[in-house]
């Protein structure tokens, strides 16, 4: 049975291979019986994951390899958070159903609507709105103003959902907008530049780095393929540098981060400011290149090791092969993504999925960089492995964005041509 | 569709992205290869604390199986109990949470973690039964013998006086006891190591091993080795001096010997003597011999052994002279002193020295034991015959009749080398064997800072310790 999985040209049989191998382990870890909570999370995981790949396959004529690549991502994480805490890794798992039922909702909803390349404006007043929200009733965890407390136990972290709105506004801009500008402006191509600074602004103010740069990186990504006006991006990338030495000298927060990354071993810091990152180095040092093996480390010494620092503890028992070959997926991820936006003959649409790739691959970078000290924190989730319901919910919405771009969508356009450049 | 201009950026990002990704597997690689060894290690990381904390460490036998060391109470929260924490300060050491490890508990620190062991059956069967703990280290026995051990440690504390004792068999290389002083409570190392460090006597440092010392006239063993190797003329007449270059080289309290041999010369330690001859020697035939007694030689053992040094390259005739009767540039451990007793002790051979015997695992299987090996052949039996002659006329009727015993009869060698600091203050040196027909028992005794000659002083105390030694053994 083991060679026909191996040999099985369907590799959703090696992602439950792995899965099963996993479990095994964590069942060897938590559990000397069986009780519920493995069994749950047995059955839930691996029939979440293995059914909506079938459905998938049967119901969209397009890209079937991102759910899968993400399905390992989602794997890795669950069984991870599992491990640190099974009561966490459990609602981890309903989050992971929740996204999976986004995920089907955005594709047929965008399949559904027409026309949604012409809402920029309504882009603009979703992204500068989420902003104002946090802004005003935003509450501070882990260093950042970014939630918004709903009740005592729900958090919703609104910038997660900006970084969406973000993309529709630069595609529909891009795509449609600007050619829709009836009165002759001067300088139109500063309007993305505007809209896009005045978000980065207010992410500043809350102390957001992470999606600060994520932002700047989707705009400038975008800016740099369709920007007409190349003296634009020169002063996109000027704007960059006075920023961030504004941003240096004025807030504090900038300046302890970037202190932080050079001198982590300081032995003021090491235990209280520093200590995460010296700790997440520590985890992945010990891994070495084979890990400990799941059960046998001590990921629990790191620091918030659920989400954002969730790399380092996979590097600890699973060795950095693992976390090669998860920044290997989120490589193929944003591969595919761009593989997508070539074969996307609605502009509008290939925009959005190279917004997507862009946003999956920073945001990557961003996470792992930040926990290897190749670069400083940022304080960014890892998409699809980190523990939570916002970040669980954005990247599934980016996901099933991304799976409707991949296919033809000709069907929404009698007038098709109109929307091809040139 | 994507016209080619549009095609080309997106290539270009593409590239961009693939290059940061690229960026994180290179650096996550180094970062595993060149970087994860030395950070593994850094105080911040509580791991290791955690995991030893966790494990009942091995016990530490003497070669009768008195306990040593062994560690008592509850998991997660054991202490470690020393049998003899003074008597053993240098050789076993301690294993503190918060002061680290030195001394065989650190060198055998695995072992006794059980860390080297495989587990796999012991592993499956805790998997059934919880009762069984898999985290228990093996046990360690030495080659020591407890009761010399504790009569040197006591010898050598009553001189009040710096110095290290070493006792071995000098037919297997087995330690018997080693001593060094000043010495230090094991057993209290959490409270007493600040201040231990603050007056920074050399408690924590281990004499016998890792103190060079000038050997004195003991090196004219190696010296008298040289010359019966080589065809050099044995005959001399000494007149108290000897001039090198113009310096010259005397008579420890000016004596004057006459016509002397090679026998006379060694009985009664004459510096002009052996000074002459290794001129005639020459530099190169004393250096093959001094290295066939393994100076200059890493020698692999238990604790950290510093190696014993004879730097000839420089050397002109004079400092030929002066490492003839051990000054110049030698500086020999007391251990290696033992090593180059032992090989006119056991028929020219060398044995390799080791304190650890075997090791056990917790249910008495044994998983490793030292088989007795030979280090180094330095000199030929006929040769070692001769020399053990000497010294024991040394013993008999020359400079080291301070460590004659009743009804055995001893070989030895005394030596005072002068140090650096004031006249009138000597490293006073003794080594020795016996019984000279069937050596059981090598010893060395040095002690620091001594007014009085090697004769005086530590041949008697080396005299003692055999004597007490070989009852015990009997």
């Amino acid at each position: 049975m083991l060679t026909r999985v191996f040999k099985s040209r369907k590799p959703r049989n090696l992602l439950l291979l792995f899965e099963i191998l996993a479990l095994f382990l964590l069942f060897l870890l938590n559990n000397q019986h069986i009780d519920r909570y493995i069994v749950i999370l047995f059955f839930g995981l691996i029939s979440v994951i293995y059914i909506s790949n079938f459905i998938l396959g049967k119901i969209s004529s397009g890209d079937n390899y991102i759910f899968l690549i993400v399905s390992m991502l989602l794997t890795i994480g669950i069984v991870t958070i599992y491990r640190l805490n099974p009561d966490t890794g459990l609602r981890q798992l309903v989050w992971a159903l929740v996204g999976i039922l986004v995920f089907y909702i955005t594709y047929f909803a965008m399949r559904g609507i027409r026309k949604i390349e012409n809402w920029a404006p309504f882009y603009f007043v979703v992204a500068l709105l989420l902003c104002l929200v946090t802004l005003l009733f935003g509450v501070e965890r882990g260093g950042a103003r970014n939630w918004i407390q709903i009740t005592n136990d729900i958090l919703f972290q609104p910038t997660e959902f900006t970084k969406l709105a973000v993309v529709f506004l630069m595609a529909s801009y891009y795509a449609k907008y600007q050619y829709m500008i009836s009165r002759p402006i001067a300088y139109k191509a500063l309007l993305p530049l505007g809209a896009a600074y005045l978000l980065i602004g207010f992410l500043f103010i809350q102390k957001d780095l992470g999606t600060a740069a994520i932002f700047f990186c989707i705009f400038s990504g975008i800016q740099f393929i369709y920007e007409e006006d190349r003296k634009i991006i020169l002063l996109n990338i000027g704007l960059m540098l006075l920023g961030a030495l504004a941003g240096y000298f004025l807030f504090n927060h900038i300046r302890v981060r970037l202190d932080i990354w050079l001198n982590p071993w300081d032995p003021d810091k090491i235990y209280n400011s520093s200590a995460q990152i010296v700790q997440s180095l520590f985890a992945i040092a010990e891994g070495g290149f084979f890990g400990t093996g799941i059960g046998l480390g001590n990921p629990k010494l790191v620091p918030v090791g659920i989400s954002d620092f969730i790399f380092p503890v996979i590097c600890e028992e699973m060795g950095i092969f693992a976390g090669i070959g998860i920044i290997m997926l989120y490589l193929l991820l944003a591969y595919r993504a761009m593989k997508i936006a070539m074969a996307q003959p609605v502009l509008f649409y290939r925009i959005l999925a190279i917004g997507m790739a862009i946003l999956f691959a920073v945001q990557c970078f961003l996470n792992i960089g930040g926990v290897i000290k190749l670069i400083p924190m940022t304080g960014l989730t890892l998409p699809f492995v980190s523990y939570g319901g916002s970040s669980m919910l954005s990247s599934f919405i980016a996901l099933g964005v991304l799976q409707v771009t991949s296919e033809d969508l000709s069907y929404k356009y009698e007038g098709y041509d109109e929307f091809k450049r040139k | 569709m994507m016209n080619s201009k549009e095609n080309k950026r997106l290539i270009v990002l593409l590239l961009g992205l693939i290059a940061m990704f690229l960026g994180l597997i290179l650096y996550l690689s180094y970062f595993t290869v060149f970087e994860a060894k030395t950070i593994v290690d850094h105080p911040a990381n509580r791991r290791d604390s955690i995991k030893v904390a966790g494990i009942k460490r091995g016990a530490i036998l003497d070669s009768k199986g008195n306990v040593l060391a062994e560690t008592v109470g509850e998991k997660y929260n054991y202490t470690r109990h020393y049998t003899y924490p003074r008597a053993y300060s240098h050789v076993i050491g301690y294993a503190s949470k918060t002061k680290g490890r030195s001394g065989l508990e650190a060198t055998y620190n695995d072992a006794l973690l059980g860390l080297n062991s495989g587990k796999t059956l012991k592993d499956l069967q805790a998997f059934f039964d919880s009762d069984i703990d898999t985290e228990v280290g093996d046990n360690m026995t030495l080659t020591t013998n407890s009761n010399i051990q504790e009569f040197v440690r006591e010898t050598l504390i009553e001189t009040d006086k710096k110095g290290a004792i070493v006792v071995m068999n000098p037919t297997t290389g087995a330690i018997l006891a080693m001593a060094s002083s000043p010495d230090f409570n094991a057993q209290n190392i959490d409270q007493d190591y600040n201040a231990i460090v603050e007056q920074n006597n050399g408690a924590f440092f281990n004499n016998a091993i890792q103190g060079g010392y000038a050997p004195g006239s003991v090196f004219k063993i190696v010296t008298a080795a040289a010359i019966l190797e080589s065809d050099v003329d044995q005959s001399y007449e000494d007149t108290g001096e000897e001039v090198i270059l113009g310096r010259a080289i005397k008579n420890a309290g000016g004596e004057k010997y006459g016509d002397i041999d090679l026998n006379e010369a060694f009985t009664y330690s004459v510096n002009t003597y052996f000074a002459n001859k290794a001129v005639a020697i020459g530099k190169d035939k004393f250096t093959e011999v001094a290295e066939r007694f393994m100076m200059n030689k890493d020698i692999d053992f238990d604790l950290n052994l510093a190696t014993s040094t004879f730097k000839s390259e420089g050397w002109d005739q004079h400092a030929l002279g002066s490492a003839a009767i051990g000054q110049a540039d030698i500086l020999t451990t007391p251990l290696q002193m033992t090593l180059i007793t032992n090989a006119i002790a056991n028929q020219g051979k060398i044995m390799a020295p080791y304190l650890v015997e075997r090791i056990t695992s917790p249910e008495g299987a044994t998983i490793q034991t030292h088989e007795p090996t030979v280090l180094s052949e330095a000199i030929t039996p006929e040769n070692a015959q001769k020399l053990a002659e000497m010294m024991e006329n040394v013993v008999r009727q020359g400079s080291g009749r301070g460590a004659q015993i009743r009804r055995t009869a001893v070989a030895g060698k005394t030596g005072t080398a002068q140090t650096r600091q004031a006249d009138g203050s000597y490293n006073a040196w003794f080594v020795g064997f016996a019984p000279v027909k069937d050596p059981k028992v090598s010893v060395a005794v040095i002690l620091q800072d001594s007014e009085k000659f090697g004769g005086e002083v530590a041949a008697p105390i080396a005299a003692d310790i055999m004597e007490f030694a070989l009852g015990e053994l009997n």
